[in-house]
């Protein structure tokens, strides 16, 4: 998530990310001041740019975008367990009661969790019904349908919920036998084995209640008559017939969207969420620095996908009056690049070493904007991710961060493609490519830097560019023999797991540009040699990790992000993103939430509510 | 024999005063009534002038890049960004060197790159001016020519490109081709990214706007009298075609290409500003303005000298190329 994309389950860079664990400048809330209570009401012009649209239409079971799930949890769909939508400092990556009653009571042996959900907790427009334990059911069958949650992360519920991994293999199995409504109040869900983090999945957005007869009637496009179980719906879903073709006069796929108040919520149900805007619209169109040029005017109030860029840094930061607007957060996310560790050059271990050795982090950070824009790593988890553990860990840390040529050198020498041992590469395998999208301006100028860092141990990177589509297919199959991609990754909830997982286990999964774990029959197959030591594989350290208890997982997770770095070295990490927000003046309560990495939407006010 | 056969008025159109007694007359070929018309064109000997220019920077660019030790693709983060990134514009007196257009995006010398940026500019275009002549000219003589079954397929075909989506094609072609993982490159191997991918895709999509002239025009000098005289003495269809006719449209051939190299240059700045034209390590003007939109407001000179250099070269060469086409005219003497 966080502004990284995932087609597909493979995010990919838009280099507009920042980074940073530890995060960043200046203060992650705001309101008007002591004493001041936030107003409520007023309209929220926000906008999406070009090219970063809803990618699934706001299908809860598929949005896998930490745009879409911000729209999800603060406005649309609620879940049992949900956010606050505030910095982690404040508690915002801790899954909280929200249509449940409390937290869950689990089994002793940690199979079963019961939640009881609240009274008066409805849908919206056009149903105004009381939501049940059976729309929570509704839910989970439908990620177990692989056609309704293809490009969504109902992997993170194989193997975990019982029956799951059944009914989402068996097209004739539509019901997962590990969910139950034992009543219209009480939902009750075993699990396979006890798993330490599942309040997390429970607080996804796709967990959140459906109805079954929206379900039945739109297996696919949901999003677009999704009926709310939040403070806002879509304008014009009062009187929609849901069964139909004709969307929600606030749904207009890839022009614009409306959000306004759902009449059948209930605030006094909610605990989580102010929800003080009346009203929030998103226009969809526009390049990243022509949008927060118009947040600078007055135009808009916010961008929702811009970033900032190094322009709107260097203005904002030259006024007083506008450098307050701007809010810098840390984003529990991660630049880096993949290396595809089957594809020479960089099926040598001393290969990828010495290309972390080498690269200038340093001119990488400031190119893209200095710290604003995050905090320089040479390893892989976030440490906000492991409780702080790892903030000092800096397996290729170099003076200044400029890169260490010298210890590249060394490592160069141990290389099969260094033939003389000069600490030079100097095999036909040392000239390589490089791929990225074609307009991650950002991206592209991270990966010339980095080509000329490596020059200094005669490798020779060769920049090429494609499409978004294509650059993650190609990045992402074994048949695609890409050598070095550009990636950034934004966890899914907080837990390395989010990070190991998707990105470095299963082989062809989508995410995962290293292929650790793949097989040596997909190896063979796509034309590969098989190594001849084995295929590097951490199926079972993150199996080890992901069963422990929240509170002991953290250590395992920091030794696992060690061993990467240094005995398999599958990534070229760069920086921990910050996430930052550019407000725009008529802005007056601002809220970062730490879940999706975006300011909350619910916890926004205006100058001209009252207008 | 090969001959030029020029029609009557085109040879004689230079107006001459009426000769004075016991005056010489002058007699001249056609190139130098051609000179002496295009001489006079003050704007296209200005665009000559131009285009002598750019073409010697560009053949120097090596040179300079070595004189002040910036090599095209080298940066200079810390000398000539500010600590938030944004690049330092024109200076004579870093600590780096000097910079005479300032830095780009990425810091390297801006000036370094523009002027290596003519060599692609100049490459890209005139290799593919050069397949759309060798295309175009060679399908519109047949086509003209042969006429019937030919003319038709031909014609056809000619209708086909111009109804093709070429801009998208070439986006697609270029894309595609762009990218692709070793052995699995386009036509096997022969379309490698970089500069010939581009001229190749410009190319192969332009060559029907020439044929279609050089067809309009063949079928006119196939029914004059040289035509047949070089087929009452026995000559070939491909002798006549190539030998006697193609020397009668170098006119419009010479005007059309030095119209067409400022369209290409266009083509592939706008190809290398929406990302997928020469690969990114190889400078462009049009890779160049699209950088400079991001700084906009605060890096003028990475808008302001690509652009100048860009503008420079396609007014010179259509200021050449309506000078050209004003000399071969007789209706303009």
């Amino acid at each position: 998530m966080i502004r990284t994309f995932r087609y597909g389950a493979v995010v990919v860079v838009f280099s507009i990310l920042a980074a940073a664990c530890g995060g960043g400048g200046e203060d992650s809330t705001q309101t008007q001041g002591p004493g001041t209570e936030p107003v409520a009401g007023g309209t929220l012009k926000t906008a999406i740019e070009t090219g970063y649209d809803f990618f699934y239409a706001m299908n809860p079971t598929a949005e896998y975008y930490s745009l879409s799930w911000e729209f999800l949890r603060c406005c649309l769909a609620r879940t049992l367990l949900s956010y606050s939508g505030t910095p982690g400092t404040e508690g915002g990556n801790d899954p909280l009661p929200d249509l449940a009653t409390d937290l869950p009571e689990i089994s002793d042996d940690g199979l079963t969790y019961t939640f009881t959900i609240k009274d008066g907790v409805m849908f919206g427009d056009p149903l105004n019904r009381e939501i049940v334990a059976e729309d929570f059911v509704t839910s989970m069958n439908r990620i177990a349908d692989p056609e309704a949650s293809s490009g969504g992360y109902y992997f993170y519920y194989q193997g975990v919920v019982e029956g799951f991994s059944e009914a989402y293999d068996d097209e004739k199995l539509d019901e997962v036998s590990g969910i139950k409504a034992v009543d219209d109040k009480t939902l009750e869900i075993t699990l396979e084995e006890p798993i330490g983090a599942f309040p997390f999945l429970v607080a996804m957005p796709a967990m959140a209640p459906l109805p079954a007869e929206l379900v039945e009637a739109h297996p696919k496009d949901i999003g677009q008559f999704l009926v709310s179980s939040g403070p806002y719906q879509w304008e014009g879903m009062e009187g929609l017939d849901i069964t139909g073709k004709t969307p929600p006069t606030g749904m207009d796929i890839g022009k614009s969207y409306v959000l306004v108040r759902n009449p059948a919520y209930d605030k006094a149900t909610d605990d989580l969420r102010p929800a003080y805007l009346d009203r929030i619209e998103i226009q969809v169109g526009g390049q990243a620095q022509d949008l927060l040029d118009k947040v600078e005017k007055g135009t808009i109030d916010l961008c929702l996908t811009c970033g900032a860029t190094a322009t709107t840094l260097q203005t904002y930061h030259g006024d007083p009056a506008l450098e307050e607007r701007i809010k810098i957060n840390p984003g529990d996310a991660i630049s880096y690049s993949g290396l595809n560790v089957f594809e020479p050059p960089m099926d040598d271990i001393h290969i990828r070493k010495a290309i972390n050795w080498v690269i200038d982090r340093a001119a990488l950070q400031r190119l893209i904007g200095g710290p604003d824009q995050g905090e320089i790593t040479s390893h892989f988890i976030p440490p906000s991710m492991l409780s702080g553990l790892g903030q000092d860990y800096n397996p290729y840390g170099s003076p200044d961060e400029r890169g260490d040529p010298a210890k590249a050198m060394e490592e160069m020498k141990l290389s099969k493609y260094d033939t003389d041992q000069d600490g030079v590469c100097d095999a036909p395998e040392c000239n390589f490519d490089a791929l990225t999208i074609t307009d991650d301006v950002d991206a592209l100028k991270t990966l010339e830097t980095m080509a000329a860092s490596m020059e200094q141990v005669g490798l020779t990177m060769n920049i090429k560019t494609l499409n978004y589509n294509a650059v993650v297919q190609k990045c992402s199959s074994l048949a695609g023999h890409q050598t070095f991609c550009q990636a950034a990754w934004g966890k899914d909830f907080a837990s390395a797991f989010t990070y190991f997982d998707p990105l470095l286990d299963g082989g062809e999964n989508g995410s995962n540009y290293a292929f650790l774990g793949t097989t040596e029959a997909d190896l063979e197959k796509n034309g590969y040699t098989v190594p001849a030591d084995g295929i590097p594989n951490i199926t079972d350290r993150i199996d080890e990790c992901w069963a422990m208890s929240l509170e002991t997982a953290n250590e395992c997770w920091a030794e696992l992000d060690k061993y990467v770095m240094e005995e398999i070295v599958p990534v070229v990490p760069r920086r921990f993103q910050t996430s930052i927000d550019i407000l725009g003046e008529n802005i007056v309560n601002y809220s970062y939430d730490q879940f999706a990495g975006l300011g909350a939407l619910d916890h926004y006010t205006v100058a001209d509510a009252g207008a | 024999m090969s001959q030029t056969h020029l029609e009557p008025d085109t040879v004689e159109d230079e107006v001459s005063p009426e000769p004075e007694a016991g005056a010489e007359i002058v007699g001249r070929s056609p190139g130098q009534i051609f000179w002496r018309r295009f001489r006079k064109d003050k704007l296209a000997l200005v665009g000559v002038f131009i285009l002598i220019l750019i073409a010697a920077i560009a053949l120097a660019a090596p040179l300079f890049a070595n004189l002040v030790d910036h090599p095209v693709n080298k940066q200079f983060v810390f000398e000539m960004t500010t600590p938030g990134g944004v690049p330092l514009g024109p200076t004579l007196s870093n600590e780096a060197g000097v910079f005479l257009f300032g830095a780009d995006g990425t810091a390297r010398d801006l000036f370094v790159r523009v002027i290596y940026g003519a060599q692609t500019s100049l490459i890209v275009a005139l290799s593919a001016t050069a397949i759309e002549l060798v295309l175009g000219v060679t399908l519109g003589i047949m086509a003209g020519f042969f006429r019937g079954k030919v003319d038709s397929f031909i014609s056809g075909l000619i209708d086909l490109f111009f109804a093709l989506p070429v801009l998208l094609l070439m986006l697609g072609i270029v894309g595609a081709c762009g990218a692709q993982a070793p052995g699995q490159e386009c036509l096997g191997g022969l379309l490698q990214p970089g500069r010939g991918l581009v001229a190749f895709v410009i190319g192969v999509f332009g060559w029907p706007y020439i044929a279609r002239i050089i067809r309009g025009q063949v079928l006119s000098l196939r029914e004059k009298e040289f035509v047949e005289a070089s087929r009452s003495l026995g000559a070939s269809n491909w002798r006549i075609m190539f030998r006697e006719i193609l020397p009668n449209v170098l006119a419009p051939i010479i005007v059309y290409t030095t119209l067409i190299i400022p369209t290409n240059i266009l083509i592939e700045a706008s190809l290398s500003f929406l990302g997928i034209g020469v690969p990114p390590s190889i400078p462009s003007w049009g890779a160049a303005l699209n950088e400079a939109t991001a700084y906009y407001r605060l890096a003028w000179w990475m808008m302001v000298f690509p652009g100048m250099f860009l503008f420079a070269t396609t007014l010179a060469f259509n200021l050449v190329g309506d000078g050209l086409r004003d000399a071969f005219d007789p209706k303009t003497a």
